[in-house]
């Protein structure tokens, strides 16, 4: 999460933590005052956490103010953001989710719940078309007796994973074929089905099969002539060159250090090195 | 391909050989050190570099100060802006000093001062799972007075020459549960008076009661405690010719709405003023000497300074970003207000100057800061200070003040108010006792301490 982003969000947080935690803490004041001001405490930890970049740390925090103070929203919500930033999608949709449920009336409840489809679409699913000869060939989904559509099938909707493609039509034979979808990205299977039988000039049906039975493949490389003449390798990638080079450099550089060492003051403290 | 690497190699040796540094002069004006260990810390860009050595400060005599030195090289800018901050701590009494360097440095010179680090004046009691929000300090007399939740219940703390080492102080209740101790004193309009009147309160453990009893400098005369008899208020004590001793704005439960009252020195009301306004959360309050009243407040709609005189309308003035606190002015025509904005991205401390009759926007001055969002602000007519998150990885928070001159605005370098390096340090608390001399409390979480510290105010003699 950019920090921008994470800063924004914490505007006004004490005014807004207030707003959101009071009226939650008001009823139960009779009995004892929740622990707001550590639930605040935690918040500011927890943004500063975010500002340097530590979001694992930030998460401690953000859930520790869940923790002291369970009707406030707005933990979940800064969490959410963290995980986001840590790459962790599910337990953001999960974070913002239940920031939704604690508030359903929150005055950025669209705004959230376009995020909640955003990282889903993003992350979570990607799409799959099915380009199969023929057309209106039957397409099925990981062993799902009911078909998902019929080819050509555009942008299906899948979770992220490996899944089994099963393509099927009258007359021919089934492609099987696995596809990997990935987040907010699209697969393609491809394809023609086999017809299962042809239909041979004398007007006889015969069955078709995959014939598996290949003569080796014949892979003959030519090498290179080996009596080409070596070509002429150009200074730079001479040995002596750079040999020379470093000596010459070496020699600069330790005249150097004898005459600049001597610059540093001589105190008592010493001399420490940053960082 | 080897040779090549060989060549770079080498040619990596120059620059390594001359590399950037500082020069720091750590210099003592006051104290006989002679052969003290010197603690010394740099950091910046999340890295941090602490080390200790022998000094033996030389010099010294006729105005002049005696040091010590060091060396720090800087074999790369992780940072444009570095840290460097100095202890004496195993002396009768520690010092301390701070500087911000701009790397590279160039082989320049740079002077530390020393001055008189910030002592621990008694443990401060809190429940492992609350954040203590406490007002520490106060102007009485010619010094401090200072309160605070102690383990024996609530402390108060005189202070008529807050150099020297502060008198036992006195528990003015028992109650162990008590929390939210502040403490205010009558503002005396820079007139050179000292201020004879403050005000302690304290909120009980059952959050059901705010307790508050005044104290006179003379401390011949202590009030009994006057019970509130509501959950959540804000005290201060009204200058002289208010025509009242003290005003509470006091947060009603049952609505979120404020009234404030005034009060005589025995807790009698001698008026109520409602606030028909839908508060979620009460920030601060102040009297002035023409006997109306400031608030400091959150609505929804942000936060604001409303001024009630019990005759005309409110006035309110919107304040941008996070309203922290707010301070009268000395001469009391203005009102110093402290906020944290975002501006860009990044966290702006802006203190805001308006007129404390008509609340009329005066100048806005952005202080040269990184506060933290939330955090404590402070200000005072001298002074400014701000919770700071310390760029050492560690992500605790430091305070750090700087000085205000005659028209609120800050000048000079800000510094460091603890001397130390150990964990948060939160709740800073100003008070300006003269022309030459400030004074701050704060609370260090690392060890559960009240600590106080003496600032010199520019052209002012040094601490002791």
């Amino acid at each position: 999460m950019g920090r921008a982003a994470a800063l924004r969000g914490a505007i006004g947080l004490c005014a807004l933590m207030a707003a959101l935690i009071l009226p939650v803490a008001r009823p139960a004041r009779a009995q004892g005052r929740p622990p707001i001001e550590a639930a605040q405490r935690a918040m500011e930890k927890g943004v500063a956490a975010v500002e340097r970049g530590d979001h694992e740390a930030a998460l401690l925090e953000f859930r520790r103010a869940q923790e002291l103070v369970p009707g406030a929203n707005v933990p979940h919500r800064f969490e959410a953001r963290s995980l986001e930033a840590l790459g962790r999608w599910a337990e953001a949709i999960a974070a913002y989710t239940r920031y939704l449920e604690i508030k359903p009336d929150v005055s950025d409840a669209a705004e959230v719940r376009a995020k909640i489809d955003e990282l889903r679409a993003a992350h979570l699913e990607g799409l799959l078309d099915v380009v199969c000869q023929p057309d209106g060939a039957r397409v099925f989904i990981d062993g799902n007796p009911s078909p998902a559509g019929v080819t050509p099938l555009r942008a299906l909707r899948l979770p992220i994973g490996e899944h089994e493609v099963r393509v099927e039509a009258a007359g021919r034979h089934p492609l099987r074929a696995p596809a990997v979808i990935r987040g907010g990205a699209s697969s393609v299977v491809a394809g023609e089905l086999a017809p299962d039988a042809v239909r041979l000039r004398t007007g006889e049906m015969v069955s078709t099969t995959p014939d598996p039975a290949r003569g080796p493949l014949d892979l003959t490389v030519a090498s290179p002539a080996r009596d080409e003449p070596e070509p002429t390798r150009p200074w730079y990638r001479r040995w002596y060159v750079w040999a020379g080079a470093a000596a010459v450099t070496v020699g600069v550089s330790v005249g150097a250090w004898v005459i600049l060492s001597d610059r540093l003051p001589d105190t008592q403290g010493g001399t420490k090195s940053f960082p | 391909m080897k040779a090549p690497l060989v060549f770079l190699v080498s040619w990596w040796l120059i620059p390594a050989c001359t590399e950037d540094y500082v020069h720091v002069v750590v210099e003592n004006f006051d104290q006989a050190l002679d052969l003290d260990t010197v603690q010394v810390s740099v950091f910046g860009g999340d890295r941090l570099t602490s080390f200790n050595y022998t000094a033996d400060f030389e010099g010294g005599g006729d105005g002049a100060p005696s040091t010590t030195d060091f060396v720090i090289t800087f074999p790369e800018v992780i940072d444009p802006v570095v840290d460097i901050r100095v202890v004496v701590p195993f002396t009768a009494r520690p010092s301390a000093g701070d500087a911000r360097l701009g790397v590279p440095a160039d082989g320049s010179t740079l002077h530390i001062e020393l001055t008189p680090a910030d002592r621990a004046i008694d443990f401060l009691r809190h429940d492992a799972d609350e954040i203590p929000g406490v007002q520490l300090l106060a102007r009485l007399g010619p010094g401090v007075a200072l309160a605070w939740p102690s383990p024996a219940g609530v402390s108060l703390g005189l202070a008529r020459n807050p150099e020297s080492p502060l008198p036992f102080p006195e528990v003015i209740s028992p109650d162990t549960t008590a929390s939210r101790v502040h403490i205010a004193s009558r503002p005396t309009g820079g007139t050179g008076d000292e201020p004879d009147l403050a005000a302690v309160t304290w909120q009980t453990g059952d959050d059901t009661d705010i307790s508050w009893l005044v104290t006179h400098a003379d401390r011949g005369e202590t009030g009994a405690p006057v019970s509130l008899g509501v959950g959540d208020a804000k005290v201060a004590v009204a200058p002289a010719g208010a025509g009242f001793d003290v005003v509470t704005a006091t947060w009603l439960d049952e609505d979120a709405s404020l009234v404030v009252r005034t009060h005589d020195a025995d807790g009698a009301v001698l008026e109520e003023m409602p606030l028909a306004m839908e508060v979620t959360d009460l920030i601060g309050v102040a009297a002035g000497a023409g006997g109306d009243v400031t608030v400091a407040l959150a609505t929804e709609d942000g936060t604001a300074l409303v001024r009630l005189d019990g005759e005309t309308a409110p006035v309110e003035r919107a304040i941008a970003g996070d309203l922290r606190t707010f301070a009268v002015s000395d001469d009391g025509e203005r009102i110093l207000a402290a906020a944290i904005e975002q501006v860009d991205g990044e966290n702006v401390l802006r203190l805001h100057h308006l007129d404390a009759t008509t609340l009329d926007d005066g100048a806005v001055v952005t202080v040269e800061a990184t506060p933290q969002l939330g955090a404590g602000v402070a200000v005072s007519p001298c002074m400014l200070a701000w919770t700071e998150s310390r760029d050492d990885g560690s992500g605790d928070f430091d305070l750090r003040y700087q000085e205000l001159d005659q028209d609120g605005v800050p000048f000079g370098t800000s510094h460091v108010l603890n001397g130390s390096l150990s964990g948060d340090y939160l709740f800073p608390a100003l008070a300006c006792v003269s022309q030459e001399r400030a004074f701050a409390a704060f609370y260090a979480e690392s060890d559960s301490t009240v600590r106080l510290r003496c600032l010199t105010r520019a052209g002012g003699e040094r601490c002791r």
